[in-house]
């Protein structure tokens, strides 16, 4: 049986001396501390390499065999690549989580009808989504005509019922309303005058539950192109992240 | 066996001062750390274990007549010490597979070797090519000036607007500093891992 170890770098033995190690370049050094440092670059790996390169480098661009002279295009596109991954990664990211907490997400189910398309439909919340159990808002779009509306809420089973109206396509749903966490509601849109809409046409399904689980239907559910926004900014960012490393 | 610090320092700061005798009791009191690292690094049957016990111990004992002073850590210190020469001769044996050891002969390296004494003229050239290339232009535009140009560093520090030289000098260690990370990167490895082949 063999054992490998994988390369790794060479350590200072007394990093407090070898971070002092670049004196031995100033002319006029004390003789004493002189002493301690080249005896501790004689001992010390890594202050050797160091100071190998120093020397190795500086006879290298003497000679003519490496040029240090304009800013190589390869190495400063290649810092522009990372610092422009990095500002598009942060400007994405950000959006797109602008995007999953204001916006409205997309209703459950991609095949699923959305009620009451043709003439009205509710905008807020979308069918399926999941709302927080104490205060929400409910809104949906104009009835040309309507000078007020009504919206009834049921459970499922029929035994909770609210019922708001407003003069405006927007009501909020009071705290004292009794949403109960991790139950289905249906909220029923009725317009006055009662003609607008034909009755029941107009409704939504939405679920009550706790901050975590309506944050993670917001991300579950975001509009794909706040997704795609999103895996776009951490692409970048892993690639920033590895730029800067190099 | 506990190591016992105090008889430690006491018998370095005797070897410091001249006394030849107490460099028995250091190295007798840092082999147990020595070895340990040494063993645990290097396989069970591998021929330079023990060489590169004694000579990270002698390594030291020269280490503190050459200084004159004691490391803050001494066992820190004869750990890091005996870890990079153990480093030294694994990157020697990887980088030479496959070769034939005669032919190498004259070349090879004890492990008290500087790490660039591993690698040849061509492959030092191009990773140092690679890493002064890979610098931002401040760092190049210094290391330039002092390589190149040889300008004084009195000039540079007051084209610099710094109060000392010692700034200039700074400067030029951190630029060389990325250099260092660059080839223990591309060359020496940043991770370590341990793999058993049966």
């Amino acid at each position: 049986m063999t054992t490998e170890h994988s390369a790794t770098s060479y350590e200072c033995v007394d990093p407090n001396v070898g971070e002092e190690i670049w004196r031995l370049d100033i002319p006029n050094l004390d003789a004493v501390l002189r002493r301690e440092l080249e005896a501790h670059v004689l001992v010390c790996h890594a202050c050797r390499l160091h100071r190998d390169l120093d020397a190795c480098a500086r006879r290298l661009v003497r000679d003519g065999e490496i040029d240090l002279g304009a800013t190589p295009a390869a190495a400063s596109w290649s810092s522009g690549l990372a610092r422009a991954a990095g500002i598009a990664a942060t400007l994405a990211i950000v959006a797109s989580l602008v995007g999953v907490l204001f916006l409205p997400p997309r209703p459950v189910g991609a095949d699923m009808a959305v009620r009451g398309e043709v003439e009205a439909r509710f905008t807020r919340p979308v069918e399926g989504q999941v709302v927080p159990a104490g205060a929400c808002c409910l809104s949906w779009t104009e009835v040309p005509g309507a000078t007020r509306y009504e919206v009834r809420i049921t459970d499922r089973d029929g035994d909770f019922t609210w019922t708001g109206t407003t003069d405006r396509n927007r009501i909020d749903l009071p705290e004292d309303a009794g949403l109960t966490e991790g139950a289905a509601y249906k909220a029923v849109l009725s317009a006055r005058p009662v003609d607008l809409l034909p009755p029941g046409r107009t409704s939504v399904a939405f679920r009550s539950g706790t901050s975590f689980e309506v944050a993670a239907h917001r991300l579950r559910w975001a509009q794909r192109w706040i997704h795609g926004l999103g895996l776009a900014g951490l692409f970048l960012l892993a690639l920033a992240v590895v730029r800067w490393r190099e | 066996m506990t190591l016992d610090r105090k008889a430690l320092k006491r018998d370095i700061a005797a070897y410091v001062s001249g006394d030849d005798a107490a460099g028995r009791g250091v190295c007798a009191t840092l082999d147990v750390e020595v070895r340990g690292v040494v063993y645990a690094f290097l396989s069970a049957n591998d021929p330079d274990r023990d060489d590169i016990v004694q000579d990270t111990l002698l390594a030291i004992l020269q280490y503190l007549r050459a200084s004159g002073v004691s490391p803050d850590n001494p066992e820190a210190f004869a750990v890091t010490c005996a870890l990079n020469r153990c480093r030294n001769l694994y990157h020697w044996r990887r980088l030479r597979q496959g070769v034939d050891i005669d032919e190498m002969a004259g070349r090879i390296p004890c492990a008290d070797a500087s790490p660039l004494d591993l690698l040849d003229a061509q492959e030092t050239r191009n990773l140092l090519a690679e890493a002064l290339a890979s610098l931002d232009p401040d760092c190049r535009r210094l290391l330039r000036d002092i390589y190149l140009e040889e300008t004084s560093i009195e000039i540079l520090r007051r084209k610099a607007g710094l109060s000392s030289v010692q700034g200039i000098y700074h400067r030029k260690n951190i630029c060389l500093k990325k250099v260092m990370k660059f080839f223990n990167r591309r060359r020496f490895g940043s991770r370590y891992t341990r793999r058993t082949r049966r």
